[in-house]
């Protein structure tokens, strides 16, 4: 701890103190009551304040604004007393693999194999990495209450692009995997209101339904057959993948598995199956 | 000599002028006969995530009959609501500060900080875990300007009436009303983010 005043205290007691002494300094904080320790650190706190306030006032930032200056040096002390920066990188990977952390601080990783197949249908690297540090929606499929070998670790991203001149608007929808603070891009998909029905879709799955509804193909995962499978409602015992591909047709399949404690596969987030040649050509109509 | 509210606060079923007005928050608001249709508050994005994520998706939230004072008669109530109090003005001084990268913002910095404290503070009184605590205090401090950006909750006043508090004068910017809430979720209001996302 830098504030040498606090050195009589164990690290608990001197963080409630400057808990107490951060919140004498807002009237009134505005997410809240105000908690028991102000009232139980009053005075400690007090004399923190005085002696911090006495400290910044010769300070270029203490005269401009000495309470935010006094509040930044309490949040910067209450932070080394609380953490290490070891602990801090777990915290951020924690938030970060229950969907709890802002979009703005994952990090985007687009791997080889996304950025070979989705660059040729006009996807920019740029584009993938403001949709998900900057969504307009963003949607985390998880069960972050359930054993951890069923946990779902995807994510939906969705940004609105405008082209102007080059074409018309679209939704760009971003699927990823979560680990920890990485967002890791599986594929990212055009979509355009005048080719897809939006007018019931709530959410970003809502919306990769309703695209995976036009130009998705049936795939199979044992018994279980239809253009979106979702992990919620399939009762898959083994994995047994089936995909129906008529010649000249490309298509991507997408889905993910993970194995049980008992050695069976389950399926991950969702399972569909895009026709690319359908996309493409749609792409192409729209001078993408 | 203290101003006379043109209607009456309804308090432990009373009506009461302005002039006997209890310190401690009435439990009813100021509207007697016409009470507002919407309530209105001014809140920064990461705010709402905290309070969604770690503090069981309950808001607590100031909140004003008025979106804009300034643009109301000059006698109508909440027309004089000052800039600190006013959810139009808020709104307007975090969409400068993120447009503009402020990450000083004094605003900003007291939401900031006061998080922070708040997130100890809980976890003294047992609400919140340690895991909990850890997670928000490292995210506030990894947090950019963008994740301050502004958020307008409207509220319907029908909803949340028996649950509305006026808040008392002594904590009050001006002689205009302001009003908590103390317990808002989910589904009973909206959030307008006008600009988007940029």
């Amino acid at each position: 701890m830098s504030i040498a005043s606090l050195s009589r205290y164990d690290t608990e007691t001197a963080a409630n103190i400057v808990a107490a002494a951060m919140m004498q300094l807002a009237p009134d904080p505005d997410v809240g009551d105000k908690p028991t320790v102000v009232e139980s650190y009053a005075h400690e706190a007090a004399d923190l304040l005085a002696e911090l306030k006495s400290s910044v006032q010769s300070s270029r930032a203490g005269q401009a604004h000495p309470d935010i200056a006094v509040g930044n040096i309490l949040s910067r002390e209450l932070g080394s007393l609380l953490m290490t920066d070891e602990s801090r990188a777990e915290a951020l990977n924690r938030a970060g693999q229950s969907g709890r952390l802002p979009p703005s601080l994952y990090k985007v990783v687009q791997p080889s194999a996304f950025r070979q197949r989705f660059a040729r249908l006009g996807v920019k690297k740029d584009d993938v990495s403001l949709t998900i540090n900057s969504p307009s929606e963003v949607e985390h499929l998880l069960t972050d209450d359930v054993v951890p070998e069923a946990r779902e670790t995807h994510s939906i991203f969705m940004r609105s692009f405008r082209p102007g001149r080059k074409g018309p608007p679209y939704w760009l929808l971003v699927l990823t995997q979560r680990l920890g603070i990485e967002q890791n891009v599986q594929s990212a998909w055009r979509v355009y209101d005048s080719e897809v029905n939006l007018a019931s879709a709530e959410r970003p799955s809502d919306v990769l339904r309703a695209f995976v509804d036009v130009y998705g193909v049936e795939i199979c995962i044992d018994e279980q057959c239809g253009k979106y499978i979702s992990s919620e409602t399939a009762d898959i015992d083994g994995f047994k993948v089936k995909i129906f591909q008529p010649h000249n047709m490309e298509v991507f399949a997408s889905f993910a598995h993970s194995a049980r404690s008992d050695g069976k596969k389950y399926l991950v987030g969702m399972a569909f199956c895009i026709n690319m040649t359908k996309y493409a050509a749609m792409l192409s109509r729209k001078g993408a | 000599m203290p101003r006379l509210c043109a209607f009456g606060v309804r308090y432990n079923g009373d009506y009461v002028t302005g002039l006997s007005l209890p310190n401690s928050a009435a439990t009813v608001p100021v509207y007697s006969r016409n009470p507002p249709l919407l309530l209105w508050s001014t809140n920064t994005w990461f705010k709402y995530r905290i309070q969604q994520d770690f503090f069981g998706g309950v808001h607590y939230v100031w909140c004003s009959p008025e979106f804009e004072g300034a643009k109301l008669g000059k006698y109508a109530l909440s027309s004089s609501q000052p800039p600190s109090s006013d959810p139009c003005t808020i709104y307007r001084q975090l969409k400068h500060a993120v447009s503009n990268g402020d990450e000083h913002d004094p605003k900003i910095e007291s939401q900031r900080n006061t998080l922070s404290a708040l997130a100890q503070s809980y976890h003294a009184e047992n609400s919140i875990s340690d895991l909990d605590r850890d997670e928000i205090l490292a995210m506030i401090a990894k947090s950019t300007v963008k994740d301050w950006r502004p958020l307008i909750f409207v509220i319907p006043f029908a909803t949340v009436s028996g649950r509305v508090e006026l808040v008392a004068r002594s904590r009050r910017a001006s002689h205009e009303p302001e009003y908590i809430i103390k317990d808002l979720s989910d589904g009973e209001f909206r959030i307008i983010e006008p600009d988007g996302v940029s």
